[in-house]
């Protein structure tokens, strides 16, 4: 095992500097919990690898896998090379690259609540630190049920697993949502995790945050000097956030009904995004400053009260309707869902940020299945003109300004403003100017994760939700969920499959005189 | 960015003119993606990869040619443009259309083809797109059609596919260029996505009734969707001839009292259906500017058809007389002529006029006349261009907001047979 005293650690390793491939972590173990299950085949797995064909994984890194299943190294190693065939972007294998990373996978057998296992895997990464020189740096990920996730947690700190080996190896655990049920469950699992890691090992992932769009909301604000002037309650007549899918829950039918649109998006993906457009400036872009300034938005968003609860949000339900020119059954219908639930799979939420910059602008949410197509995009829309020097009186007034910021699935940004239609007469139509990163940059979008998972082994933070977020983001949705309690729900189903929701939510914003953007 | 780009030459004038695909195969940089670009050919795609079919045409279509620094096209979209249209002639018809309007209107073209006779089988997708003569900057501008066919029971599943067509955020017209199926739900619906619906009351059976219709649906549940008629465009080189009479102000108190209008045009020969729709609506602008009130209904024998109006408490007869000289402008008007007379302050008769609106027969012009009294009468001439489809089309295309005076005489015209 190759040691290093702290004095020659804390020397910079001149060499390093000015490389262009900077980011490549240090030698480190990745832990998979739950490593049999869906995300670790379809996305973890398929990350680890491209990152590895990148050469940004460090050149010793190691995967253990734990899990129930009777797997051994081997098997567990033909199950990664099946899952990055099917499931890589840039599949199929490449051998010399699947030669080095996949000797370098393990796998540990065990049930998550049997101490033995824990002691195993303790004993696998000495092993594997001392023939790889991996010098104690662990990753664990947890990517189970998460009624798991304290049992794990608890037994990692009993073997002492939390503890970084010395002064200059690292231990950091990715938690993957949802982080708790409502707010008192999230504050429960919180307190676990941290009565055995210290917050800055934590790393909350929303994959929303690896995704290039929303990193570039920051970029877009922050590096242009054109917007930032504009993006307050002076110029934005409102804000409107969409995530709409057009499939239907897809076989996790038992999931869904327990969670709901608002616990499966709301809370983590669009509040997640929310703060990253109505945030100040962060003094830098260090993980600590930026998670402050999003925190401080969450805070000036008031919990709902039970009758803010009937006027500004609205719940649906998905009916039989047609995707696609396919009929699709409703949700009651679908696979192991009960056929009486009151599960929401529509929400449209009016919330306001009261802060200096924000108030009296009301921010739209929208969420939904079985919606018209999968999209994810932020608005905003600029108030009117103030004097309607090319509207004749008692005609509707000339489309405002929209900037649209679009997550996916094509990511770019496109402004919409007004322009002469070429002739004698002054008529004005809305045009759009647009940008898509697929056809400015030419380069292929890597996958959310494979981001995330190098961030987490850099010791970044920046893209991950830090304690205080996650709970002021339960707290809102928490307000929203406990005044649905005190009404009866509507009559669902309420909208029908392949169409823009439920009538209510175009009543929730024609009543403020606005419209719900045609995507 | 995509450049937006538009140009005030004439309508569809300077078409396409394909680069001949020997010269660039040539120059060895164009793959057949941006072929089928370049050709305007259509390519069968699945339901689920539409938009990502088009996104690899435009990408591979942006990137320079060899030895040009500037890619060869530029996408160009300033609204959805959605048409609905049975069997393929139909298709290839519109398929023209749009190719022509790209110059000016450059736009997503989504073409719903129903073939209901045909056995059932899943919804198909081709897309395919249209370009026009570079411009100044030596880029072609394109746009793109996606034509979705259904079969059999599918075609009422179309509807679903529309919405997630859609460009972001740019108006929606849906153009209807045969007689809407109003109790359809495919119409209802496209209805509602719409901000302009389009027709053409030369295709309508019932002119009158579905008229009607169709001023009640305006008003009611689609009060966002502004209504349009290619017929009203038709119209307006006649609304304009009559205007003039009146801009002399000694002409004007003529319009208080008119005593008979007779509107001829152009019926099939069979008079079996003839079609009143222009004339209805022209009689509906008529009636809405000058305030006159439906007093009977309309009395119809063969093309010929009487309808009785109020005008402040006196009764005004309009004829409507059908003729048979031009076949390809069946419904179209002919021929306008009003008599009108003016009293003095103890109600009898003081001067009497007669105006007369009359195409010649080279359809190219207009002979006008205005009779006062005994005199001889005073002629003119003016230009009345013979406008396509598509001219017809763009001008409906120019104008987003609602028209007011359209849907005013579209209101009036419904009830002329209740």
């Amino acid at each position: 095992m190759m040691a290093s005293s702290p004095s020659q650690a804390e020397l910079p390793n001149p060499l390093r500097q000015g490389i262009r491939q900077e980011r490549v972590p240090e030698p480190c173990t990745m832990i998979i919990f739950g490593a049999t299950g869906d995300l670790t085949h379809r996305k973890l797995i398929p990350a680890l690898y491209n990152q590895a064909l990148e050469r940004r994984l460090p050149p010793n890194f190691n995967m253990v896998g734990f899990a129930r299943r009777p797997y051994n190294d081997e098997t567990f190693q033909q199950e990664a090379l099946n899952s990055i065939n099917k499931f890589s972007r840039r599949r199929p294998v490449q051998p010399a690259v699947w030669d080095q990373f996949g000797k370098n996978i393990h796998y540990v057998q065990s049930d998550f609540t049997n101490p033995e296992g824990y002691k195993k895997l303790a004993e696998t990464l000495d092993k594997i630190d001392e023939e790889s020189g991996t010098r104690g740096n662990r990753l664990f990920y947890l990517s189970t049920n998460p009624d798991d996730y304290p049992t794990i947690v608890q037994n990692l700190g009993k073997v002492g697993l939390d503890k970084t080996k010395n002064s200059n190896s690292w231990v950091r655990i990715i938690v993957e949502k949802p982080f708790g049920f409502d707010l008192p469950s999230a504050l429960k699992l919180n307190e676990t995790i941290a009565s055995v890691f210290h917050e800055n090992q934590i790393y909350r992932i929303d994959h929303y945050l690896g995704k290039e769009t929303v990193q570039n909301i920051l970029v877009f604000r922050f590096a242009n000097s054109i917007f930032e002037p504009l993006w307050n309650r002076q110029y934005v007549d409102h804000i409107q956030i969409i995530v709409s899918e057009e499939l239907g829950v897809e076989g996790r039918g038992p999931y869904y009904d327990e969670s709901g649109a608002i616990r499966d998006m709301v809370q983590n993906h669009m509040m997640q995004v929310l703060s990253l457009i109505c945030m100040e400036p962060p003094s830098n872009f260090e993980a600590n400053a930026v998670r402050d300034e999003k925190v401080k938005v969450l805070r000036a968003i008031a919990p709902l009260t039970p009758d803010d609860v009937v006027e500004r949000t609205v719940r649906g339900q998905y009916g039989p309707g047609m995707i696609n020119g396919e009929p699709v059954p409703g949700y009651r219908e679908e696979e192991r869902v009960p056929p009486e639930t009151i599960t929401e799979t529509y929400v449209a939420i009016k919330l306001f940020v009261d802060n200096w910059r924000w108030a009296g602008v009301p921010i739209y949410l929208r969420t939904g299945k079985r919606l018209p197509k999968r999209t994810s995009e932020v608005a905003l829309q600029f108030k009117p003109v103030p004097h309607g020097l090319f509207s004749q009186p008692g005609e509707p007034p000339i489309e405002p300004n929209v900037l649209a910021l679009q997550i996916q699935p094509n990511e770019g940004i496109s402004l919409k403003f007004g322009a002469k239609v070429p002739g004698p007469t002054m008529n004005i139509r809305p045009v759009t100017m647009d940008f898509r990163f697929g056809q400015s940059f030419g380069v292929a979008a890597a996958d959310a994760y494979e981001r995330l998972i190098l961030d987490a082994m850099l010791g970044d933070s920046t893209l991950f939700a830090r304690r205080d977020e996650v709970e002021q983001a339960w707290a809102i949705v928490t307000s929203i969920i406990d005044g649905w309690k005190l009404h009866m729900p509507p009559k669902f189903p309420n909208y029908e499959a392949g169409t823009w929701g439920p009538h209510e939510a175009d009543e929730l914003i024609e009543r403020d005189g606005r419209r719900w953007r045609r995507l | 960015m995509s450049e937006i780009v538009t140009d005030n030459s004439k309508n569809g004038v300077s078409k396409e003119t394909l680069v001949s695909t020997a010269t660039l195969t040539e120059a060895g940089v164009v793959d057949e993606v941006s072929l089928v670009i370049e050709q305007g050919e259509a390519r069968e795609v699945s339901l689920t990869d539409i938009e990502k079919g088009l996104t690899t045409l435009w990408q591979s279509a942006a990137k320079p040619r060899a030895g040009e620094e500037e890619p060869p096209v530029s996408r160009a979209c300033v609204f959805n443009l959605v048409i609905c249209v049975n069997g393929d002639t139909q298709l290839a018809g519109v398929t023209e259309v749009i190719a022509s309007i790209t110059w000016s209107y450059p736009c997503r073209a989504i073409v719903l083809v129903r073939k209901p006779e045909e056995p059932t089988s899943p919804i198909t997708a081709s897309i395919s797109a249209h370009c026009q003569l570079p411009t100044s900057t030596g880029k072609k501008v394109c746009c793109e059609q996606i034509t979705v066919t259904g079969r059999g029971e599918s075609a009422k599943g179309l509807w679903s596919m529309v919405l997630p067509l859609l460009v972001p955020d740019l108006p929606v017209m849906l153009w209807w260029p045969i007689e809407p199926p109003l109790n359809e739900p495919l119409f209802t619906r496209l209805v509602k996505t719409a901000d302009r619906l389009i027709f053409d009351s030369r295709t309508f059976a019932r002119a009158s009734q579905t008229f009607a219709r169709l001023a009640g649906f305006s008003q009611d549940i689609n009060k966002d969707t502004a209504f349009s008629d290619l017929s009203w465009s038709r119209l307006t080189p006649w609304r304009n001839t009559l205007a003039q009479f009146f801009d002399n102000p000694e002409m004007r108190p003529f319009l208080h009292h008119i005593s008979n209008v007779e509107i001829h045009y152009e019926a099939p020969y069979d008079d079996e259906h003839p079609n009143f729709a222009e004339a209805l609506l022209l009689v509906g602008w008529l009636a809405s500017q000058l305030g006159w009130q439906p007093a009977f209904t309309l009395q119809r024998k063969g093309s010929n058809a009487t309808l009785i109006l109020n005008q402040a408490g006196a009764p005004l007869t309009i004829h409507f007389n059908g003729h048979n000289e031009r076949k390809d402008e069946i419904g179209g008007i002919t021929k306008i002529k009003l008599e009108a007379y003016t009293l003095d302050k103890y109600h009898t008769v003081l001067n009497t006029a007669t105006f007369v609106v009359e195409l010649t027969n080279d359809f190219e012009r207009a002979i006008t006349s205005i009779t006062l009294d005994d005199n001889p009468p005073l002629t003119g001439s003016v230009l009345f261009p013979q406008r396509d489809t598509t001219e017809l089309l763009c001008e409906d295309l120019n104008v987003v907001r609602r028209d007011q005076l359209f849907e005013a005489a579209l209101a009036l015209a419904g009830r002329f047979s209740h």
